[in-house]
């Protein structure tokens, strides 16, 4: 991290968003023993997230009871992972993503097998919710909350699923409106040689410059 | 001026110089039972909010060592311990006993004991040989230090050349009607905080009078600049009721 980045101010609000976070991990977490046991083995691992738009950067170290989320870190991620949004959540968040549905592709670095243990945890975390909701309701009731939690969150789930199925296939093929996966794909590569290309231009011309200002200067040194 | 004619402050009272170390020391063996919940009281949790802050800035890496000064329950050596690994190495150190043993229990609580020591040390003339450390934290201590030139001369000399000390301490607010609200909030509900949770109003009496005393942002980098602190700067908190201070060795 540059001298520059580490003199930017710590925002309050950021900090505040990441911190819920991290507690409605851990708050998971502890539902959840067989997954908390399961990560508590990777305990000082270091994953780096990097959003490229808007530019951020999200820091986990996995402690023995939970993750530690922060904006900033000094140390060398064991594995860190770079892209959009959306990708980045399709990716660590395992969301469905069509083939039609625009998707870049997602940077890794690092150790991979990490990284696939961190998806497995993620798709296979099971909120208890009656152990979390018990203190405040009283066992019967949180049994009941549980049930319908787990319900609710199945069915909102498929329901998503169907939802993004459904948009997918009239956004890309139906419409037209959105380019496939491939167009972006070819599309990015022509951003790439054209910026190759213009920076080859920029060389050659900054050349030219240094030429003539060289011959200017000797013209000059003869006069 | 001699020691036993020197007087400073505490809170609003002027006391020898020699006594302050005494009184605040009685202020935190007072309260340490119920510290963090009185902390989590008057700052309304914001108090975490900041520590994580000062935790970003504090740039650990495995392998570092790190003094957590006036650490108190060590809440950051906590987080320090894990940030610097199986390698690295973490000092919780207090001039208060009675904290230091609420500290201690916490981060063996925490599993943290396998890199992390307690020491009672006087900030003043820390007991640590030269270039010791990679970073040095003191989070809400500078103000209850009674000479805060040596304590800070003493950090510079522990500190390695590239190392970090970062002073997260209360301020002063930067817009008056914040410091008219903080006043009233402080002075009127402090107290009585105090009252109901550990029984002792006097402590938070002085802990918003101690606040009002402590130098304020310029003042205070002043004094790391005065020290001997390379690029030294400041980020106000909370519109300035909080400032964490950064300054390197070089």
């Amino acid at each position: 991290m540059s001298l520059k980045d580490q003199s930017r101010s710590p925002g309050l609000l950021s900090t505040t968003a990441l911190a819920t976070v991290e507690r409605a991990i851990n708050t998971a977490l502890r539902s959840d023993p067989a997954s908390a046991d399961r990560l508590a083995l990777h305990a000082g691992r270091l994953l780096a997230i990097e959003v490229t738009l808007p530019p951020l950067a999200i820091y986990a170290l996995i402690v023995e009871d939970g993750v530690e989320l922060y904006h900033r870190s000094d140390a060398n991620a064991d594995v860190t992972v770079k892209g959009n949004p959306m990708d980045l959540a399709s990716l660590l968040l395992n969301w469905n993503t069509r083939p039609g549905v625009i998707g870049g592709p997602v940077d890794i670095s690092g150790n991979r097998e990490l990284l696939q243990e961190m998806q497995q945890l993620a798709r296979e975390l099971q909120i208890d919710w009656g152990a979390i909701l018990e203190p405040v309701t009283g066992s019967e009731l949180a049994q009941q909350l549980d049930y319908s939690a787990r319900r609710l969150f199945g069915w909102a789930r498929q329901a998503a699923g169907r939802l993004t199925e459904q948009l997918a296939d009239y956004v890309g093929n139906e419409s037209g409106l959105t380019p496939g996966r491939r167009d972006v794909y070819e599309f990015g590569q022509d951003v790439d040689e054209l910026r190759m290309d213009v920076d080859r231009l920029d060389a050659r011309i900054q050349r030219l410059r240094t030429a003539r200002s060289g011959n200017t200067s000797n013209g000059s040194a003869t006069d | 001026m001699n020691d036993e004619t020197k007087v400073t402050h505490f809170g609003y009272q002027q006391v020898p110089w020699q006594e302050k170390q005494q009184k605040v020391a009685g202020v935190f063996r007072s309260v340490a039972g119920k510290y963090d919940v009185m902390n989590d009281l008057i700052s309304m949790g914001s108090h975490r909010l900041l520590k994580r802050m000062t935790i970003e800035l504090a740039g650990i890496r495995p392998g570092h060592k790190v003094l957590d000064l006036a650490g108190g329950t060590g809440d950051l050596a906590i987080k320090f311990s894990r940030l610097v690994g199986e390698t690295g190495q973490v000092v919780l150190a207090d001039i208060n006993d009675a904290m230091l043993a609420v500290g201690r229990d916490r981060l063996f609580d925490a599993g943290c004991s396998h890199n992390t020591q307690v020491a009672q040390v006087n900030g003043e003339c820390l007991p640590f040989e030269d270039n010791s450390f990679h970073c040095i934290t003191i989070a809400f201590g500078l103000r209850n230090i009674t000479d805060k030139d040596a304590a800070l001369r003493s950090m510079l000399r522990v500190l390695k050349p590239g190392g970090r000390l970062l002073v997260l301490e209360f301020s002063t607010p930067v817009h008056k009607p914040l410091a008219k609200a903080y006043e009233l909030y402080s002075f009127g509900v402090w107290p009585k905080l105090g009252k109901l949770i550990v029984n002792d109003a006097d402590s938070y009496q002085y802990l918003a009078e101690s606040i009002r005393m402590h130098p304020d942002q310029d003042t205070l980098q002043g004094m790391m600049d005065q020290a001997g602190f390379a690029r030294t700067e400041y980020f106000n908190m909370l519109g300035g009721i909080v400032a964490l201070h950064r300054g390197f060795k070089f």
